[in-house]
């Protein structure tokens, strides 16, 4: 229960709709107010709107509801089973309710009481150890029409439970003395009567089917308790129940507790005093109930997260949850690749407008710039062209200025080659004597070699020519020997050359 | 498993299996999907990374550009014959006409200019420029001439920047020297050129 929000107990039936707004507080449960509708539901869609108006109409907004139910095909069983897990206790209580009350589909809902004593105490694993069990069920109509009717925001339900449940939390409350004890609720649609023994309820005997409108009379209820405490005496080895409470209409009640006392020669107590009607005990019990550790409740809550996880992690929910899960994270994956790929290329997209925009700006900037570049190129191959020419003939004109008196070019070639340029030089040494012919050759090829930039010459060719007829004049001149001297002039002065 | 337990369960789980299945196929069409956007992104980035070096390269340049005077840009735009580097075919005929006159005022005689096959030593380095792509014409221009070795090393040095010396051959004959220079020109593949 949050603070700050309404809290109502309430009890819905065919023949009337009470509710009551307790307050919960240290010492326990505060009955504030309580209202009833008697007038006759015709469907449980009508007994709905019926509590449904009377929390509008007390203002109720953001209330929490504990209900119990009885009639519209409600039904209750008390039964003993080994305990067992939930999947394997539901089939067989489900074939016991179809066989119980002829039922072919109830929604069934069931929780654990007490564990039964053994016949033989000794037997080992407690687990499987007989244990009561308390089922509660109704038509999926009636279960659809509570879903339907009380999904309304404003009102949070915490239980709709069974008279004869909340009957037994209200037993519990009064301090579930270890006494035989029956518990009489005169409701409108006749009497609830449960037995409880050693603290357990045992028995729990519905009203006889009524007539419209006609609330039985004390001698009536009298015979359908003795029927019961009979057959309750039957059934559990002669057990009799020696403390009533009743719970019955203030007119009623001392009327019934006189008859009781009297007739059975039992004791009577007030059940659940403070309330002025057995209706609005019920909802008290069906409150009590909703504060119970195992609650037996029929509406049908919306699962919980962890539920909701639960059910996604046991048998072929497991293969569709991971199945699901895998996609998700794919999809997810997926998307997020999408979602850069997109941002990358809108990102490329505006680079490229802006690239485009800056460009059509700085294309005055860049025919400038390109025009300053080629100016700048030009003139630096223009000096370079002119060092280049000027390197070739300053050292061809230095070749020939050192070039010895007794040499003579015939001819001489130069031609570029990729890393400067190469010479050939054909020609003729004279002297007087041999020696003096090959002095002077040897003088102009140290020439050429000691030059600075130019690769050491290669003398090709090294002969005397053959006497002709004119040779009495080329005797005058001395010794003749003609040569080819090839060599190599580098570029920006590389000296590298073919050696 | 055998595949009769898978069909058995299958069947019993029918909705189940049918969520399996649809989930697996979304999970397989994502994976594709997402692989593929992936491999995109590869190609995609190098894009966006080439753009920002390209972006990057312009804001360094307007940031390192300086505007020149009026004057500088009328300078620029009108540059002298002596330094164009290149020369349109429509003007060989005019540097011929250099060429003989230049060879003549160095002293040399008998100069005949002829145009030729180019040469087929070894290609001269070209000048680069933005505004035209350079390259050696597809001809070739001769000087033939007779007189001194230092006027022909004279013409040499004294030769316009459009042709690059490529051969010099000398001959000692009766009459003389007989001389020849071999010059490459360079020609303007596009773009208009000063000079």
């Amino acid at each position: 229960m949050s603070r700050g929000r309404r809290s109502f107990g309430a009890l819905v039936s065919q023949d009337s709709v009470c509710l009551v707004e307790y307050a919960a507080e240290r010492t326990g449960i505060r009955v504030l107010e309580q209202w009833t509708d008697n007038t006759r539901s015709v469907s449980i869609d009508d007994a709905l709107a019926r509590l449904v108006s009377l929390l509008s109409a007390r203002g109720a907004r953001n209330a929490v509801l504990a209900l119990a139910i009885e009639q519209f095909g409600v039904f209750h069983h008390v039964m003993a089973l080994p305990d067992a897990v939930n999947d394997v206790l539901r089939p067989v209580i489900r074939r016991e309710v179809q066989r119980v009350f002829g039922m072919a589909d109830p929604v069934i809902v069931f929780t654990r009481g007490l564990p039964q004593e053994r016949r033989e105490p000794a037997r080992a694993d407690a687990r499987t150890a007989p244990r009561q069990l308390f089922v509660g069920g109704a038509p999926h109509e009636t279960i659809e029409a509570l879903r339907d009717k009380l999904a309304e925001p404003l009102i949070d339900v915490e239980i709709v439970t069974v008279v004869p449940k909340a009957i037994h939390s209200l037993y519990e409350a009064s301090g579930g003395a270890l006494e035989p004890t029956a518990v009489l609720v005169c409701l409108d649609g006749g009497p609830h009567l449960s037995f409880f023994l050693a603290g357990r309820l045992e028995l729990a005997i519905d009203p006889p089917i009524a007539l419209d409108g006609e609330r039985p009379a004390v001698p009536m209820m009298l015979d359908q308790i003795e029927r019961g405490a009979v057959y309750f005496r039957q059934q559990f080895r002669g057990a009799t129940a020696t403390r009533f409470l009743v719970a019955a209409p203030e007119g009623e009640y001392d009327t019934l507790a006189s008859a009781l006392e009297e007739r059975l020669g039992v004791r009577v107590d007030p059940l659940f005093a403070g309330t002025s009607s057995p209706e609005a005990v019920v909802a008290m019990g069906a409150v009590l109930e909703a504060q119970s550790d195992t609650p037996l409740d029929l509406f049908p809550h919306a699962p919980t997260l962890s539920e909701r996880l639960s059910v996604l992690s046991r048998g072929p929910n497991l293969a569709v949850g991971s199945a699901s899960a895998a996609a998700l994270i794919a999809g997810l994956w997926a998307l997020s690749q999408f979602a850069t790929l997109s941002s990358v290329r809108k990102n490329t997209a505006a680079l490229q407008d802006s690239i485009q925009r800056d460009l059509s700006a700085v294309a005055p900037m860049r025919l400038v710039a390109q025009r300053r570049s080629d100016f700048a190129h030009q003139v630096e191959f223009v000096r370079t062209s002119e060092g280049e020419r000027s390197e070739l003939t300053t050292t061809l004109e230095a070749i020939s200025e050192e070039t010895p008196l007794g040499i003579r070019f015939d001819s001489l070639r130069v031609s570029r080659t990729p890393s400067g340029w190469s010479a050939a030089i054909n020609g003729q040494a004279t002297g007087a004597t041999a020696a003096q012919a090959v002095h002077n050759l040897d003088a102009f090829f140290n020439s050429v070699r000691t030059r600075e930039g130019v690769s050491p010459p290669n003398l090709d060719q090294f002969d005397y020519p053959a006497a002709t007829p004119d040779s009495t004049r080329s005797a005058s001149r001395g010794i003749v020997i003609i040569f080819r001297l090839t060599f190599d002039v580098a570029r920006g002065g590389n000296s590298e050359g073919r050696r | 498993m055998a595949m009769k337990d898978l069909q058995s369960l299958s069947a019993r789980y029918r909705v189940h299996a049918e969520c399996v299945g649809v989930a697996c196929l979304a999970l397989l069409v994502f994976v594709t999907m997402g692989t593929a956007a992936r491999r995109k992104l590869g190609p995609a980035r190098a894009d966006r990374a080439k753009a920002a070096e390209v972006e990057a390269e312009i804001v360094n340049f307007r940031a390192a550009f300086r505007q020149s005077s009026p004057n500088g840009n009328a300078a620029n735009a009108a540059l002298p014959d002596s330094i164009a580097v290149v020369v349109p075919r429509d003007g060989r005929v005019s540097l011929a006409e250099r060429l003989a006159a230049r060879a003549e005022r160095v002293g040399l005689s008998d100069v005949r200019v002829r145009f030729a096959a180019p040469d087929t030593s070894a290609a001269p380095a070209k000048p680069t420029l933005f505004s035209a792509t350079v390259a050696v014409a597809d001809y070739a221009i001769s000087v033939d001439c007779a007189g001194s070795f230092a006027a022909v090393l004279s013409l040499v040095n004294d030769l316009p920047p459009s042709v690059a010396l490529q051969r010099i051959t000398a001959v000692r004959e009766k009459a003389g020297s007989h001389f020849r220079l071999t010059l490459a020109v360079f020609e303007a593949a596009q773009a208009t050129q000063h000079g």
